[in-house]
């Protein structure tokens, strides 16, 4: 059955093993849990295999000038090395580090980064700089990316991403991440007037699919908020009704 | 568990047996592979971090090399 779950489990499961997700085999009766299961098995298994070399690298990023460090992390390292050894540093280290670096590589550093892992460096990081790197990766259209931030970064600060986002996106973002409590938290957040954008981009079925995939990961409420906005517009109520439709077949 | 082929992805990533039971009815062809894309995955990073590592000694400064290298390259 093609669940939202599966659905999402499919695409983060592709990215892990860096393939489109039209690459991956149907994996007919696999359940959302045993793809989860295979991703993140993956992601520790290739972590495993490298730590304690991350580890050195954190050592040895500490142990000279953060100017060169920096230019080693950009020049040398490149995005994925670095990621992986950001997450085994101290955070303040990373932190400083993260001050030395262009807003361009960490956002292409973000993009291979376990925001899990590295939940305290982001957490520390300056809200502009999270604004910024965000800003690059909406632009880069990294939504991907962005699903999995949702979770460490501040609700407040989530939302000021969100108003960068054209509604399609939103929705994307939104039934990508992971933690469907991060995404209500998020919904919270956005004024009303971004619900009424989200409604009007329901302009046919797929989206109205996207946003009937949202609304049941999210509480009743911000659910009812997004369905109400829908609506208050004929052609977002009859695409929703197509798509409704669609489902139960 | 009784599909040999997910036993087999599962011991690939160092996982217990019961973990990928969510893909017992997969057919085993599926599996099979997953567990190239799997290995494709491991075997890409692996060369990655490699060459990552001697393009950063490469970059330091001459006198710091052996020492970043003894660093970084032992047991690793």
């Amino acid at each position: 059955m093609n669940t939202p779950d599966l659905r999402r489990e499919r695409r983060l499961l592709a990215a892990a093993l860096g393939i489109e997700v039209t690459d991956l085999p149907a994996l007919a009766g696999a359940t959302p849990e045993g793809l989860r299961a295979v991703r993140r098995g993956l992601g520790e298994h290739q972590y495993a295999r490298h730590r304690r070399t991350f580890r050195r690298i954190g050592k040895l990023a500490g142990a000279v000038p953060t100017a060169l460090a920096s230019r080693i992390a950009q020049a040398a390292l490149g995005p994925v090395v670095s990621a992986r050894a950001a997450a085994t540093m101290e955070p303040d280290l990373a932190i400083k580090l993260a001050a030395s670096l262009p807003a361009t590589f960490l956002a292409d550093l973000s993009v291979q980064l376990d925001a899990e892992r590295a939940s305290a460096i982001i957490a520390g990081l300056p809200e502009h700089t999270v604004l910024e790197v965000a800003a690059l990766l909406v632009e880069r259209g990294e939504h991907l990316t962005l699903s999995r931030f949702i979770s460490v970064i501040d609700t407040s600060v989530a939302a000021h991403v969100v108003e960068q986002l054209d509604a399609r996106a939103l929705l994307e973002i939104a039934n990508l991440a992971e933690d469907g409590d991060a995404v209500d938290g998020v919904l919270r957040e956005v004024p009303q007037s971004r619900a009424d954008e989200v409604a009007n981009a329901v302009t046919d079925e797929q989206t109205a699919l996207d946003l009937l995939d949202v609304v049941a990961r999210v509480s009743a409420e911000q659910g009812q908020r997004l369905l109400d906005a829908v609506a208050t517009s004929e052609t977002a109520t009859s695409h929703l009704e197509a798509a409704r439709t669609a489902r139960s077949l | 568990m009784s599909n040999v082929t997910v036993q087999q992805l599962a011991d690939d990533l160092g996982l217990d047996h019961a973990a990928l039971d969510g893909l017992e009815a997969v057919p085993a062809t599926e599996v099979e592979a997953l567990r190239g894309l799997v290995a494709e995955a491991v075997a890409a990073e692996d060369a990655l971090v490699s060459d990552s590592l001697d393009a950063a000694i490469d970059a330091l400064p001459r006198p710091l090399r052996g020492r970043a290298r003894g660093l970084l390259l032992e047991h690793s």
